[in-house]
């Protein structure tokens, strides 16, 4: 049964297809969730609002774009949201505590490679680190990250490319231990 | 090393970033529906929203009413006497065949739910916010028509029953209720006082 035949039967109040399309794409929202969030609690509420919020807007999918595209659509934006409350929370804990805390952690030890390189990524604007995420880890396309956050597939082919360079630029000490 | 290089080597590196674990997947499809069950008592049904307005308009048409009444001449002239009532009653209609409908739309999913329904908390919630603006339109002086009254009486009663539902009698409750409605026709009266669309429409022409 494909996709649209399982949306067809929620719409008509079938409780099975439901938890048929659920298992048939929590995995890959999780995933994104995950990687974005980097934390399972997280991850997990954004997998549940993915699939909640999806639920209750079938009825409004078109089917211009496969389902997971539009489901990965609702996943970005809630988890971008989550992120952004989430970030606009941690700054006003930070001016509070006047960030001492994160300043010595920064400076505890000299990291490998792939824990400053998650620590880089971590660091790029939010809009990169999603083109990045998405694309280098996770292997979107350009086109499906378009679709997904809402712009050209130009602009994440763009984006990508400055998150690219600012990683390069941050990651400039580690250029010798990569070379071949 | 040239950038297409290192962006190669960078991307495979980043393939360890956040590495997800195995998708927890019973415990988020549980999240999932305990939430969504949650939202759902949270959330007052939309009958209610429209129970809520039907109950305002009746209350704003009682009163356009009583401000226009003008004081009972002994003998009144029959023009004078029909004319003030005839607003009255044209509100009344409104608003009692908005309520009849939002009603029927109640039992009619009520019915369909079968013996489930008794588990359901949208029911009685719904069905208590039903029965107050009921109780409006039976308190109100402006209802003459002897046929409403008894529907509006009959449909209090089968309200007032889904509004005391129990979870755990919920059955055989469920049961003798939609026995209730049967044997006092309550559905096909209910219908039959709703008139087809046009009805409602003219009748608030006429306020």
């Amino acid at each position: 049964m494909d996709d649209r035949e399982l949306i067809a039967r929620v719409l008509a109040g079938e409780a099975t297809a439901e938890r048929a399309l659920y298992d048939r794409h929590v995995d890959r929202v999780y995933r994104l969730a995950y990687r974005l969030a980097g934390d399972p609690d997280l991850a997990m509420d954004f997998t549940q609002d993915t699939f909640i919020r999806a639920f209750d807007r079938l009825a409004s999918y078109r089917g211009d774009a496969a389902f997971s595209t539009w489901l990965t659509a609702v996943a970005t934006s809630v988890a971008l949201n989550g992120l952004r409350k989430l970030k606009r929370f941690r700054e006003r804990e930070t001016d509070l505590e006047h960030g001492d805390n994160v300043v010595a952690s920064k400076r505890a030890s000299e990291p490998d490679l792939k824990e400053r390189l998650s620590r880089e990524i971590d660091r790029l604007p939010l809009g990169y680190r999603t083109v990045f995420v998405m694309h280098d880890v996770e292997g979107y396309t350009h086109e499906e990250i378009g679709t997904a956050l809402g712009v050209e597939s130009g602009t994440s082919k763009a984006q990508l490319s400055r998150a690219r360079a600012k990683l390069r630029e941050a990651l400039a000490d580690f250029a010798g231990e990569w070379k071949p | 090393m040239t950038d297409d290089e290192w962006d190669e080597r960078l991307s495979k590196a980043a393939r360890a970033y956040h590495q997800p674990p195995e998708t927890p997947k019973e415990e988020i499809w549980a999240g999932i529906r305990a939430r969504r069950k949650r939202r759902s008592i949270l959330r007052p049904p939309q009958v209610i929203w429209w129970s809520v307005g039907v109950a305002a308009l009746l209350i704003i048409g009682i009163g356009i009413g009583r401000l226009t009444v003008k004081p009972q001449p002994v003998n009144p002239a029959p023009e004078l006497a029909g004319r003030a009532p005839s607003r009255q009653t044209a509100a009344m209609a409104v608003a009692a065949i908005q309520h009849l409908s939002r009603a029927e739309a109640l039992l009619t999913g009520f019915r369909a739910e079968g013996k489930t329904a008794g588990a359901d908390a949208n029911f009685s919630a719904s069905a208590r916010d039903l029965l107050s603006t009921t109780r409006l339109l039976l308190d109100s002086p402006e209802l003459t028509d002897p046929q409403m009254r008894g529907l509006l009486e009959d449909l209090e009663l089968v309200l007032v029953q889904i509004t005391q539902l129990s979870a755990e009698h919920g059955h055989e409750e469920v049961d003798l209720i939609t026995e209730g409605l049967k044997q006092r026709g309550l559905m096909p009266r209910l219908r039959s006082a709703i008139p087809a669309g046009s009805a409602a429409t003219s009748a608030q022409g006429e306020i």
